[in-house]
Order: C-alpha cells, then structure tokens, then sequence
C-alpha cells in the first residue's frame, strides 16, 4: 500500500463557549480522537447529522484552525511543524470547495480573474498563461470560455459551483475537501456536479475527502465512508459494505432515512429520533440517549472503533444491528 | 447541458454611455469641476485682489455696482473676489483634511481588524476616547496652544473623524473575512495584502465612499467653526465658513455677505453627497 498523503492522529477540536462576561465557560468538543488515513487518489466521504463536526475535520485537515490536540501530517510533514513558507506550497497542494458558490466567489471580480488569479499568485505562470489555464479548467468543468468575463451574479447556482469547483483544482493539488460542495444544489445539477467531479477525479491525480450529509450523493463518489457522530467516528469501512450491512445503529438508522421510491420500504416512524445531545457526551456513548439497542454498558463504557468484517465499528453491539432491509440497502 | 451562446438573462449588460448618466449627476460634476477649476486658478480669475478696498461703495448688492457683480462686503471688498478665495481655501482644507482622515481611519481599522487581542483593543479604545470628548473643544485647545498655522489646521480637521472610518473599517472586514470569498483566496495561497487590498476593499469601498462624502462637509463645517471661533483660518486669509461668520452682524442689512458663501458650501456638499453615492453604485459590480 501507498504511503498515506494526509494522516490524523489524535485529532481532537474543543471551542470554549461562553453565553455571558459572567458565565462559566463550557467546552464543547467538536472532533474528538479521530485518526484517519487518506492514500494518494483515494476517495473518502466524512457523513453526518448537522453538529456532528463534520465540517471542522474538514478545516482541521486543511490546517485553517489549529487543533487542540493531535496532529496532521500531509506528505509526512505535520502541520505544526511547517513554516510560513511551506504553508504556501501546502495551500498548492490542497484545495477546499465550499458549501455556498454564491459567498465562496468575489462579487466584485469576473470568474475568468478568480480561477485566473490561483496560477499566478503561485507564480506558475504571467496573467496571459494564468487566463489560459483558467479557460481550460473552466471548460473542464464544462464551462466555456466564453464565460469568463462574467460576474457570480450573473450565473446560475450550478454555473457558479462549478467555477469554485475550476479554481480549487486549476492548480492540480493532490487533496480536495469538499465541504457539502453539492448540498446547495437542486437534484438536477447536483448529478452533473457529480458526474464532473468523477471524470475529474479520473483525469487529475487527486484524492477526494467528501463532506456531507447526503447519503444517496456520496456514494457515487467516494471509496470509503466515515461515520461521524458528535465528533467521533462511529463506522468506517468500504462504501459498499458499509451500505450493504451497516455495523453500528446510527449508520442503520442514517442509512433508512434515505427517502426510496420502492412503496414497500416506506418510512414510517422517524428513524432516530432527538437531536444531537453533547451533554452526555462526556462518558459513555454518546448516541445511546437515541440508540434502540442501548444497554446499561453503553452509559458506563465509552465504546472503542473495533474491527468487524471489513470495517471499523465503534458499538458494543454492533453484532446485533440487524440488516437494512433490501430494498433499502439497493436505493441507498 | 445546453449552453446558451448569449443568453439574454444574465449577458454583462454594456456599460451605460457618459451621457446616459442622470442630469443631476452632470450638474454635480459639473459644479464640482466648477469649484475644483476656481480652487486651482482663484488668482488668475477673481476680478480684484480679495483684500483691496473700496471704502466708497461699501456693501453694495449684487448687480448694484457694475464692477462687482456679487457687491460688496462691510469694507467695500470685491464679494466674488473673496468668494473665489475662500473657496480654494476651503476646498483644500476639506479634501487635504478627508484624505487624511480616510487614510488614517481605513488603515487603523485594517490593522485592528487582522491583528485583533490588543493591538484592536488600544486602536478601539483611542477611537472611544475620541468619540467621548467634543472635538472642538481638542481643537481649541491643541490650536490655542501651538498657534494656529495651516499645516496644523488641516491636520486638525483631518484627525476629527477617524474613529468613524476605523470602526467602520474594521467592522466591514471583520464580517468581509468570514465570508467565503476571502477564506477562498487564502486557501489557495493568496497573500494577505493581496486579500485586502483586491479582493476585500472593494467589496467593502461602497459604505467608505459614503463616508467620505458624508465626512467631507463635515470637515467644511468644522472649519468654519474653528475659523468663526478665531482659531481656524486667520485673516487676512479668508474661506466660506470665514466669510459665514465675518457676515453674520450684516444679515438683516446685507443677507449676500453670509448667504452666498453659505449657498456654495449646501450646493458643493449637496454635490458630493449626490456623486459619491452615484459612484458607489458605479463601482458595485453587481448592481452594473
């Protein structure tokens, strides 16, 4: 096997909220222990509910917030360990696609100048052969060139995704993080997005970290998938055995929540019910308050990501989680 | 997918020719041009020296006298004259004095706003303390202690109204920051200044341009003030709010000795405010 391009070990973000000047201060902890390795062209999809610090792994890896503890190595190098002037070759390197095109593009530049201006920044080229390269990645992502003097506003939500999709990868990096890069989308263009990121990702030696919360989406673009819950991983594995037989109840439960067209696997009780409870974080499970098969040991014992069959799974019971029914398991 | 050659919907529209410009922006240029002409040739053109005298036609009306067009002040002083004077004079305080005030304001807020812990703290706190303590009162004394000169006048009304563009500024990129498009830019490895100076301030130029043209009367009015308080300009130097001033005992007898200064201090702010808001919208690239 290839030597890993990005490794986390230990990764763990704490924000201290504070609701006033008089209040105790609480630690909420966003990402908790996750290790992770990502090989060169691998594609990996980081899924979760809404606050389940999916979106800080993201910045983490990207070194845009520094950890509270553990560290991230790209090619070997820590972040921690790099100097400003490494940070400039990493920022080379590695590319973040954001979750809203409208916010992510300068109002006030044309499109042609801001995937333009990635090359020569960087020095790889004058603005001639910057405005070159940004013309043919923009018709990459099936944009034409004639685009090119346009402003964001004057394009469409599918357009503008995927000029932000041209300029994070006009400069060739080898790691994308992809943060809900499709969710803003309508269902329509969300399949072309899709279908331009897999022929990208066959062109240009990348690896993919997708983040969402999509689960019909990500399967079509990633290898391997990595559960997230209140900022621990739950389940990780291949994205096809993990969809065929979920292992821990929260990837079941995510997993059935995918809306089918086949009648018969109709959903009819919400299949996780509450919303995310940091409180109880601290000790023990953290989804045992919306788990139907907690136990008493889920209170006392914090579960630990062990192996079962091909994947990791991080549930005393994971060898109780029945199998999604078929139907289920072929829609998603 | 289809792809529009040239689609009607969302086509750059062309930029609309000079004269397709509304007819009170022409007028407001057309009046700043004016003043801006008179601030750079006011000796070549005034009629009379400003200070000559002419005892025996004293206050006379405009339109009275035919060698004075505008008349004449409480010592037979040629109005149009002085009125050419004092508005180069005072176009040069409020547009040194705007200047420095925006330079000053907009770089102090920068530097608050991407250093931020203390360095925010000190530079917010002094615009606090400036915003706390009447101005004039600052000025009077600073002015009534080092003499009045004009390189400390114009420096004075320069310094009054920093805080504002530093709180604005500082404001406008703190919100500008966490939006997408900076972070974009710094990930892929844009410099700093880089960020700033291409791809903030323009996005943030609109509400400083407004504040400019706010600040400017502003400064022509505390000019005045000084100046009617015998701190400002000295005479024989004169300017409009001077002029206001040395006019006020003659209001019932000569109202021409205060209203016409007056008038071209309204009409040449009114302008500024008018352009400066038309030019806001010029350079927003999405309201093109």
């Amino acid at each position: 096997m290839n030597p890993p391009l990005l490794q986390a070990r230990g990764l763990q973000k704490t924000f201290r909220l504070r609701s006033g000047p008089l209040a105790r201060s609480v630690d909420h902890v966003a990402v908790d222990a996750i290790d992770l390795d990502l090989a060169p062209r691998e594609r990996i999809g980081i899924v979760g509910e809404s606050g389940s610090g999916k979106s800080t792994l993201g910045r983490l890896l990207l070194g845009l917030t520094p950890p509270s503890a553990g560290e991230v190595r790209f090619d070997g190098v820590a972040h921690a360990d790099r100097r400003p002037g490494d940070w400039k070759a990493f920022r080379r390197q590695t590319s973040l696609v954001q979750q809203n095109p409208l916010s992510a593009l300068n109002p006030q530049m044309t499109i042609g100048q801001q995937v333009a201006e990635a090359v020569w920044v960087h020095r790889l080229a004058d603005r001639h052969g910057a405005r070159d390269q940004a013309a043919a990645m923009l018709e990459k992502v099936g944009l034409s060139a004639e685009l090119m003097d346009r402003f964001p506003h004057q394009m469409s939500g599918g357009q503008r995704q995927r000029v932000v999709i041209a300029r994070a990868l006009v400069l060739s990096p080898r790691l994308v993080v992809f943060d809900e890069a499709v969710s803003a989308l309508d269902v329509s263009v969300q399949a072309q997005v899709v279908a331009i990121l897999r022929s990208l990702w066959q062109q240009l030696d990348l690896a993919y970290v997708f983040i969402t919360h999509d689960l019909r989406i990500v399967r079509h673009l990633v290898d391997r998938i990595a559960v997230l819950y209140l900022g621990r991983v739950v389940e990780t594995g291949d994205i096809r055995s993990v969809y065929a037989r979920p292992r821990h109840p929260y990837t079941r439960a995510l997993l059935s929540s995918v809306p089918s067209l086949d009648p018969r696997v109709r959903n009819v009780a919400p299949p996780v019910q509450g919303d995310l409870d940091p409180g109880k974080a601290a000790r023990g499970c953290a989804f045992r308050s919306r788990c139907p098969l907690a136990i008493e040991r889920c209170a006392s014992e914090t579960p630990r990501l062990r192996r079962i069959d091909q994947g990791h799974v991080a549930c005393h019971r994971a060898e109780d989680v029945r199998p999604l029914p078929m139907a289920t398991a072929e829609v998603a | 997918m289809t792809q529009a050659r040239t689609p009607a919907w969302s086509g750059r529209r062309p930029r609309l020719p000079a004269f397709g410009w509304p007819l009170s922006i022409w007028m407001c240029g057309a009046w700043i041009a004016a003043a801006i002409a008179v601030g750079a040739t006011a000796q070549w053109i005034a009629p009379y020296d400003h200070l000559q005298q002419f005892p025996l036609t004293r206050l006379a009306a405009p339109g009275a006298l035919p060698g004075h067009v505008l008349g004449t002040d409480y010592l037979g002083r040629d109005l149009l004259s002085n009125l050419l004077a004092a508005t180069q004079t005072t176009l040069v305080i409020a547009l040194v004095g705007s200047l420095i005030c925006a330079v000053i304001g907009t770089s102090l807020g920068l530097l608050a706003a991407h250093f931020g812990g203390w360095l925010d703290n000190l530079i917010m706190g002094l615009a606090d303390a400036m915003a706390s303590v009447p101005f004039i009162v600052v000025a009077l004394g600073i002015l009534a202690f080092f003499g009045s000169s004009p390189l400390l006048f114009m420096l004075l009304v320069g310094i009054a109204n920093w805080e504002r563009y530093a709180r604005l500024t500082r404001g406008l990129i703190l919100s500008a920051n966490l939006e997408g498009y900076a972070e974009a830019a710094r990930i892929i490895g844009v410099p700093d200044r880089r960020v700033y100076w291409r791809h903030i301030l323009p996005n943030i130029a609109g509400p400083l341009i407004v504040q400019l043209t706010v600040n400017f009367p502003e400064i022509i009015l505390l000019e005045s003030g000084l100046s009617f308080l015998g701190l400002g300009i000295q005479p024989p130097a004169t300017s409009l709010g001077l002029m206001v001033a040395d006019g006020r005992n003659y209001l019932a007898t000569a109202w021409w000795l205060s209203a016409l200064p007056g008038l071209i201090i309204v009409v040449t702010t009114l302008s500024i405010s008018l352009l400066g808001d038309f030019l806001r919208d010029r350079f927003d690239a999405r309201l093109r």
